[in-house]
């Protein structure tokens, strides 16, 4: 196996940044990268050296880096996510050793890795090589929706989360903030044109020739977008209601296409 | 609760010092120096004043609270603009008067009209608990975030701990029959540390690295025994026994190594 090590030289931000989002695109929860925030983050704020940052070669091609704070920290770590399993392993092993190395060089008491549960080759190279994995249970991100309508249509324009074609609706939804201290908005307007969406604020006035309304707190419409708790249990409780000829199902229907998919990960370098 | 003669100002060139004094006064050396807070909001790109704000009472800067801005992924190729909110930070005579709520309130209004969809703020779980979900009305979100720790300079300590003992268990009678005809190889995996392979022969005691051996027999230790173990490296050892009924200990190996003695 053609693998080599080397540190960043200047050019290889845009091929770290391609790596970096390929690597995580299947998580939700991190910030899209940049050439110009990535140096800011990396190279400026955190002050880190060309010589921290380890990007491993395979046949001449970014696999993998690593990117070593001078306190420990390993900001980032991105490896190709279409390696095979027993190369990505090979791979790993091997950056984590240059990172190492590193940080003896920085005289860094520990070392540390921040990764997603569901990478089991990370999990198990660092775990081989001696690291003690926590469960990052006690801290993370608190999250709030500043503007829904803006939120809800960006969602439902994704291919990932359309409505049924059949759908020819005007839907408005009602949002007292419930337990939020900032709720610019308190009514949402969704279109449905063949099960295309278009939504805005309607907090101004009441929309008219409204097929169905619908009314859920922020707090509720937060946990139901981001999966903290289901349909049917916001209805049994009373904190979503609908009217207007909209059925239970159809409602259903319609949160479950804004329900955000996918496992949570904020890397270090987002940590602000 | 509010005191009379409250506002919220924005950043204003020159009052970097008025902010880093807030801060260091809340967080102490934990935080970093001027420089710190300067690179990470002044010399942010696209850095707006309105991202750093202070809270006055009368003429007292008594709080500050940050921003950044940036594109959050909510999946495959889904970004919506959001914050980043922290640097929260009181002066302690000045706590409990609503000067948070104040901040976050004058934040929250700014940030929807410059179009973000989202706010997003990272803090402990108790705090979050405490006081953002409580006040803020803001969800925990539930992350994958796995932390791996190993101490570098300590691990090196305690390979050269174990070498030494190694070196002393080796002239013992037991060990001399265990190694007389063939080395034996041992691996010591103490999580938190790196691994020690030890081979030890009648005449000798060898530190190799771990991918170059295949042990005899494998020591594997906790976490939670290693950071409940206090003392010295002897008195961890004694308490040997009690981890391993615990099955924060877990040896590999050892019925083929005691084979060796008959």
């Amino acid at each position: 196996m053609n693998l080599e090590f080397r540190h960043l030289v200047e050019g290889d931000e845009n091929g770290l940044i391609d790596l970096w989002n390929r690597a995580h695109a299947r998580y939700v929860g991190h910030f899209r990268k940049t050439v110009e925030r990535w140096r800011w983050t990396i190279r400026q704020w955190h002050d880190v050296a060309p010589s921290s940052i380890v990007i491993a070669m395979l046949a001449g091609r970014m696999c993998a880096y690593g990117v070593l704070d001078n306190d420990g920290t390993v900001l980032e770590f991105a490896v190709e996510p279409e390696l095979e399993p027993e190369r990505k392993r090979v791979v790993c092993t091997g950056l984590v050793e240059k990172l190492e190395a590193r940080g003896r060089v920085l005289r860094c008491e520990t070392l540390s890795f921040m990764a997603p549960a569901f990478d089991r080759t990370i999990a198990v190279v660092l775990e081989e090589a001696g690291y003690a994995a926590e469960r990052l249970d006690s801290f993370g991100p608190g999250l709030g929706i500043l503007n829904p309508a803006l939120l809800m249509g960006a969602i439902l324009a994704h291919p990932d989360h359309g409505l049924p074609e059949s759908w020819t609706r005007r839907i408005v939804i009602e949002t007292p903030p419930g337990g939020y201290l900032v709720s610019p908005q308190s009514r949402t307007l969704i279109d449905v044109d063949h099960g295309r969406a278009t939504v805005g604020d309607a907090s101004s006035a009441v929309p008219e020739n409204v097929s169905w309304r619908l009314e859920v707190d922020m707090t509720t419409l937060t946990d139901l977008i981001f999966g903290l708790t289901s349909f049917h249990e916001a209805v049994r409780k009373g904190r979503l209601t609908f009217a207007g000829g909209c059925t239970e199902s159809d409602a259903n229907t319609l949160f479950s296409a804004l329900i955000v998919k996918g496992d949570w990960y904020t890397p270090q370098s987002d940590w602000f | 609760m509010l005191p009379p003669d409250t506002r919220v100002v924005d950043y204003e060139p020159g009052s970097d010092q008025a902010y880093w004094d807030i801060v260091r006064a809340c967080f102490g050396n934990v935080y970093g120096d001027l420089e710190f807070w300067r690179g990470k909001h002044v010399r942010r790109p696209g850095f707006d004043p309105r991202d750093v704000k202070r809270v006055y009472v009368g003429q007292v800067p008594a709080a500050c609270y940050a921003a950044s801005t940036a594109w959050l992924c909510l999946g495959r190729e889904l970004f919506v603009p959001a914050s980043i909110e922290g640097d929260v930070a009181v002066l302690p005579e000045f706590r409990g008067k609503g000067l948070t709520l104040l901040a976050h309130a004058a934040m929250g209004e700014e940030l929807y009209s410059r179009g973000l969809a989202l706010r997003v703020g990272l803090a402990t779980r108790a705090l979050h608990t405490r006081f953002y979900g409580r006040r803020f009305g803001h969800v925990a979100i539930p992350t994958t975030n796995i932390r791996y720790q190993k101490r570098l300079r300590q691990s090196t300590q305690l390979a050269q701990v174990v070498f030494a003992l190694a070196n002393s268990f080796r002239k013992r009678a037991l060990v001399r029959r265990l190694v007389r005809r063939v080395p034996l190889t041992v691996l010591l995996r103490f999580q938190g540390y790196s691994p020690v392979m030890i081979r030890l022969e009648q005449a000798s005691a060898t530190l190799i690295a771990p991918r170059e051996g295949v042990p005899d027999l494998i020591l594997s230790v906790a976490n939670q025994a290693v950071r409940a173990a206090s003392g010295s490296w002897k008195s961890r050892l004694a308490r040997f026994p009690l981890c391993v009924m615990r099955g924060q200990v877990r040896v590999h190996g050892m019925a083929a190594v005691l084979r060796r003695l008959v």
